[in-house]
């Protein structure tokens, strides 16, 4: 009894820390990153949002030196995957609005637009080429999505509903 | 000269005067002018979803200030639009300017 109540502790504890890490990208994180990647230093000290949205003037303007054209590169590419990982993480990039959905539905559904929107892109193009499955499995995405049946994928949630 | 011809002539001036004017303008601005504040996109504003164009304005007014690094950065498609849109431009202007000379010569 007493084994699995420390079980159930660390177990509880393990989980905490890791939702913890899937939640927080670390600004220790990032400037190991930038440092790996070989951009300036500078740059890796600033919070994740500012770096994601920094611009190569924008490093000029902070680090006094002009990027090369493989730095630039480094850069887009770490942004790139930074953005992936917290949209990943639910932490931002997912923001997918039922009444987008709907309307994508609506005026575009007949060409799957809400699949892709929603993030089903193989459904997307099998309705593309399919004219939405006949225009039945249209009606039939178009109730899914009224009814908040039809979510976007992975088990994500809608961030604002009807 | 009829007086609808002298309009015809009149709007290929204006047509020519901006072919000219705009490069220039955009020359003029600085390479990051257009690089902050709220996009005015429909697919960004509406949908919140970037598409393949994202960053294109941005891209090409750095790559007309000849920093090819910035350009990549915001749009690689720009070395594929810039000279497509330049010489489109240039077919423009070239059709302003003939259909204003045969104006004149008649």
């Amino acid at each position: 009894m007493k084994n699995l109540l420390i079980l159930a502790f660390l177990g509880m504890f393990i989980t905490s820390i890791s939702a913890n890490t899937a939640a927080h990208y670390s600004s220790a994180q990032l400037a190991l990153k930038v440092k790996a990647s070989g951009l300036p230093a500078q740059i890796g000290q600033m919070s994740v949002s500012d770096f994601v949205e920094i611009t190569p003037s924008q490093v000029k303007q902070i680090t006094g030196q002009r990027l090369h054209f493989k730095e630039v590169v480094a850069l887009k590419a770490l942004q790139h995957t930074i953005k992936k990982e917290l949209a990943k993480d639910g932490q931002s990039g997912n923001g997918k609005d039922q009444l987008v959905a709907i309307i994508l539905v609506i005026f575009v559904g007949v060409l799957g637009v809400h699949r892709f929107y929603l993030g089903y892109p193989l459904i997307g193009v099998i309705q593309l080429l399919t004219i939405g499955g006949c225009g039945i499995w249209w009606l039939i995405d178009f109730f899914l999505i009224v009814f908040g049946s039809l979510k976007p994928s992975r088990g994500r949630e809608y961030e604002s509903t009807l | 000269m009829n007086p609808r011809s002298n309009l015809r002539k009149y709007w290929h001036y204006v047509r020519i005067t901006l072919w000219i004017i705009v490069p220039v303008i955009l020359l003029v601005l600085p390479a990051d002018f257009f690089d902050q504040g709220q996009s005015i996109c429909l697919s960004i504003l509406l949908l919140n979803q970037e598409c393949y164009a994202c960053g294109l304005t941005r891209a090409l007014m750095h790559l007309i200030h000849f920093e090819f690094a910035e350009a990549y950065y915001f749009n690689i498609l720009a070395f594929i639009v810039f000279p497509l849109l330049a010489y489109q431009w240039a077919l423009w202007f070239w059709e302003d300017w003939k259909k204003l000379k045969l104006i004149r010569t008649s």
